[in-house]
């Protein structure tokens, strides 16, 4: 089957362009449709550097340098801003890591969602209201229609969480990225926002972003192991964890949090 | 037991205290200079004009109640009468407040019509050097004090270019020259805070779930970062306003504008007392309410203090 | 602090520091440079423009040359904002300290006034105080330092408030460090970093309220050299001598962004 996500020899930069340091170095891999990538790395191995490219939100000063990414496949680096701009929310969702601030203080949970909606849709408001309602019931949020116009600070971490979840499934995207979205909620709730990716994964391309080698183990299919912005083993999930070949896999394996890793799908709903 | 009074007394309570605090410094101001029936006779009182003042204001009587007697005056919106026309003060000071209301609140509607797509543009934009240069030039611009802005424009273009008129408040040309001095004189202080509020947005997370969401750079400034950046200014707008009373005694001076900085100045120098007295008492009470009105409206504008409670459960 | 933001303060505070320099020796050797007294009336030589021989920024409408009026200006405007700073720096901390600490009806009343003082008109109050309390140097400094307390009481107040809280000031007072040490040594190095940059901002304000009172003609005595007064009795030579407004314009202006590149540059260096 074709690759919905391809990545071939990704090199990230960042400084001045006399002197530059390299985030990621000689990144390669591909994820197919409803495959789950976890790529799975210490802070500062460049993980999160990889799904930014990806998703055109690398910040002021980081660049994509050499390699490679190709989207259905479309080469991302060819399009011009505005096309790649098109992607986002449409064809590519993102979770964020810390929900409070990734969500507008000023604004309601609802006009976000209906935003995207009305861009990439085109829909009218009304029609794009009715959508988000959906959405947000679908991601098992009490009482959707109220929430719509709730503010950020009105809800738990968790149900932020749950509406980060719903924004990035809005548009029926082909590609699914989640960067640490269980990072910065508690361990109950981090396994039921877990489910929700897994049910949300289901025939998408997902790429997951962790430092847990645990949570990897649980969701995905495929792991590959970062360190230092360079790729350090990669396979599947089953092979990787029984023989890890690599030492820094090892020593991941050794610091993994879940050692209960419950198989994918034993999650509650 | 502890029993909360409603916002509303305690409000008000604050309103009186307030004036009461200020009219009691009056009260003993005035009896610091010796003997208050001079100054408030005038410069020019004959010794049977004293006399009369001296009984008239009871300033024979002990100073406990003088001070009762004084505070009743004030309650019964008394301030005495003008030495200039003989007018009860309080209506000369209130006939000249619209004046200052005016050029107050054109000056605010300038300000925030420059600052706003400045203060976004400055803070959008990075690098640059224009952008360099402007902020360069606001910052000169901010040493400038208000009336030294007044006097250069007069020169510039009232003497040199003779486009606009240098006096008065008549006629809508002659509103120019006064609304932009106190606008240039405001502006650099606002049109820095919103670049700094727009600056701090841009690296939000929530700019970059807009950015996730494909909003352009258009959209993400206005719809997502503006707002906030707004939200974060209404205090010092507020601020800015309810101070412009003080502001505006120089501007109003140098302009001849009838408002009551313009009065201020002129009572001052004529030393009629009571004028300034009620002056002191009007922006006092000015000043409050502006500040009120700005608390509500952040109130109004702010989610976070709007609603108290969760909407939802608390249920993860 | 990013290492931008650090040479951006460094450029500030030592230009700011420069032009302070420049200033102040400019006020200490005043009457030397100026080489006129700034209240002798030359009425043969009225309205001479700058760079005529002899009057450097030239003479006004009286024949008193320029440079000497401004530098005596000068002294007036640096000396007065200097005292109101300092005197409403003093009582402004002494208060604040006490408001921090105190549970007692005087902290009470202090705390109190300072939450109503942010409603106050001070300007409007200065200029009445002034107007009946009388005018000169004295008289206005007092006046702007007692009317602006409140500025330096409300931060002392609040950042003391927090220091107090703070472990290491506990430790020492369970140490039963003296009180006068525990200031010394603890609190008052503490509240240095906000206290300079209000003190440089606190300048640039009394500096501005002082030219003010005297381009309307309240505080300093009749003649006296003030830039506040050389701006008032400019206006009505515009057409003929616009120097005599450039001149203290300028001085004003080069004065006032000074202490603010200070105000900032301490700011950007302490944030």
């Amino acid at each position: 089957m074709q690759p919905l996500l391809r990545v071939e020899g990704l090199r990230i930069e960042a400084g001045a362009a006399g002197h530059p340091v390299p985030l990621v170095e000689e990144l390669s891999f591909s994820i197919a449709p409803g495959e789950v990538l976890g790529i799975v790395g210490e802070s500062g191995s460049g993980k999160s550097m990889s799904a930014y490219a990806i998703a055109g939100l690398l910040p002021d000063g980081v660049r994509v340098a050499a390699g490679r990414l190709e989207l259905e496949g479309q080469s991302l680096e060819d399009l011009t801003a505005t096309a790649r701009r098109k992607l986002a929310g449409d064809r590519i969702g993102m979770v964020f890591q810390d929900p409070l601030s990734s969500f507008n203080p000023v604004r309601t949970i609802g006009s976000i969602l209906q935003e995207s909606a009305v861009r990439h849709r085109r829909l009218s408001a009304r029609e794009a209201r009715e959508r988000v309602v959906a959405a947000l019931a679908d991601v098992r949020l009490p009482r959707p229609e109220t929430l719509f116009d709730a503010y950020p600070h009105h809800l738990s971490g968790g149900q932020r969480q749950r509406a980060m979840i719903a924004l990035a499934l809005l548009n029926d995207p082909a590609l699914l990225i989640a960067d640490e979205p269980t990072t910065a909620l508690d361990a109950t709730v981090q396994l039921q926002v877990l489910a929700l990716l897994e049910r949300g994964a289901a025939g998408r391309a997902t790429l997951l972003i962790t430092h847990d080698l645990g949570v990897a183990a649980g969701l995905c299919d495929r792991i590959l192991v970062m360190q230092a912005g360079r790729c350090m083993e990669h396979g599947p999930t089953g092979r990787l964890l029984d023989a890890p070949s690599h030492p820094y896999t090892r020593q991941l394996l050794a610091a993994a949090t879940s050692l209960d890793r419950p198989a994918p799908g034993a999650a509650p709903p | 037991m502890n029993r909360r009074l409603p916002p509303f007394v305690v409000w008000l309570r604050d309103l009186v205290v307030l004036l009461l605090g200020t009219t009691t410094v009056l009260f003993f101001l005035l009896r610091l200079t010796g003997d208050p029936a001079i100054v408030l006779a005038g410069p020019d009182a004959t010794e049977a004009q004293i006399e009369a003042i001296r009984a008239d204001y009871g300033l024979d009587r002990s100073l406990p109640r003088q001070y009762l007697a004084y505070l009743a005056s004030i309650a019964r919106l008394d301030f005495g009468t003008s030495l200039a026309d003989r007018g009860p003060a309080l209506e000369k000071v209130l006939t000249a407040l619209p004046a200052s209301l005016l050029l107050g609140g054109l000056a605010m509607l300038l300000v925030i019509a420059i600052a706003i797509p400045l203060g976004a543009w400055l803070g959008a934009r990075r690098r640059g050097a224009a952008r360099a240069v402007t902020r360069w030039f606001l910052f000169v611009l901010h040493g400038f004090p208000g009336f030294v802005i007044a006097l250069l424009l007069v020169h510039v273009f009232a003497i040199e270019l003779v486009w606009l008129p240098a006096l008065g408040a008549s006629g809508v040309a002659s509103w120019i020259l006064p609304t932009v001095s106190v606008a240039a004189f405001l502006a650099p202080k606002l049109i820095r805070l919103i670049e700094a509020n727009v600056a701090a947005a841009a690296g939000s997370g929530y700019v970059r779930t807009a950015r996730a969401i494909g909003a352009s750079d258009r959209e993400v400034l206005w719809r997502h970062a503006m707002p906030n950046a707004l939200l974060g200014a209404t205090a010092l707008i507020g601020a800015q306003f309810a101070f412009l009373v003080t502001g505006l005694v120089i501007i109003e001076t140098i302009f001849a504008w009838p408002g009551i900085g313009w009065l201020l100045v002129q009572s001052t120098v004529s030393l009629d007392f009571p004028v300034v007295q009620a002056i002191t008492a009007v922006v006092v009470v000015n000043v409050y309410l502006i500040n009120t009105a700005t608390d509500l409206l952040q109130h109004r504008l702010d989610p976070r203090l709007r609603h108290r409670q969760a909407l939802a459960g608390d249920q993860p | 602090m990013s290492g931008g933001g650090r040479h951006y303060a460094r450029w500030e505070l030592v230009t700011g520091g420069s032009l302070l320099g420049i200033v102040v020796l400019l006020a200490l050797l005043g009457p030397l440079l100026a080489g006129h007294d700034p209240r002798f009336m030359d009425l043969e030589n009225r309205f001479l423009p700058p760079l005529s021989p002899g009057h450097l920024l030239g003479t006004d409408q009286l024949g008193r040359d320029v440079l000497a009026r401004l530098l005596g200006g000068l002294r007036w405007s640096l000396a007065a904002a200097f005292c109101a700073t300092l005197i409403a720096f003093c009582v402004g901390t002494a208060l604040g300290l006490l408001a921090a600490r105190s549970r007692s009806l005087l902290g009470v009343a202090i705390r109190q006034v300072t939450a109503f003082a942010q409603s106050f008109p001070v300007f409007v109050l200065a200029v009445t105080m002034v107007a009946v309390l009388g005018s000169g140097f004295v008289a206005v400094v007092l006046i702007l330092g007692l009317v602006t307390w409140p500025v330096f009481c409300r931060v002392v107040q609040a950042e003391a408030g927090s220091l107090f809280a703070r472990e290491y000031v506990l430790a020492a007072e369970m140490l039963q460090m003296s009180t006068l040490r525990l200031y010394l040594r603890h609190i008052l190095p503490g509240l240095l970093p906000s206290l300079s940059v209000l003190l440089a901002f606190h300048f640039a304000d009394m500096l501005i309220a002082e030219s003010a009172l005297s381009f309307l003609g309240i505080g300093a005595p009749l003649g006296a050299a003030t830039w506040g007064s050389m701006l008032q009795e400019s206006r009505a030579y515009l057409i003929n001598a616009p120097w005599l407004l450039f001149v203290p314009a300028g001085a004003v202006v080069t004065l006032v962004i000074t202490a603010n590149l200070l105000g900032d540059g301490m700011r950007r260096l302490l944030d």
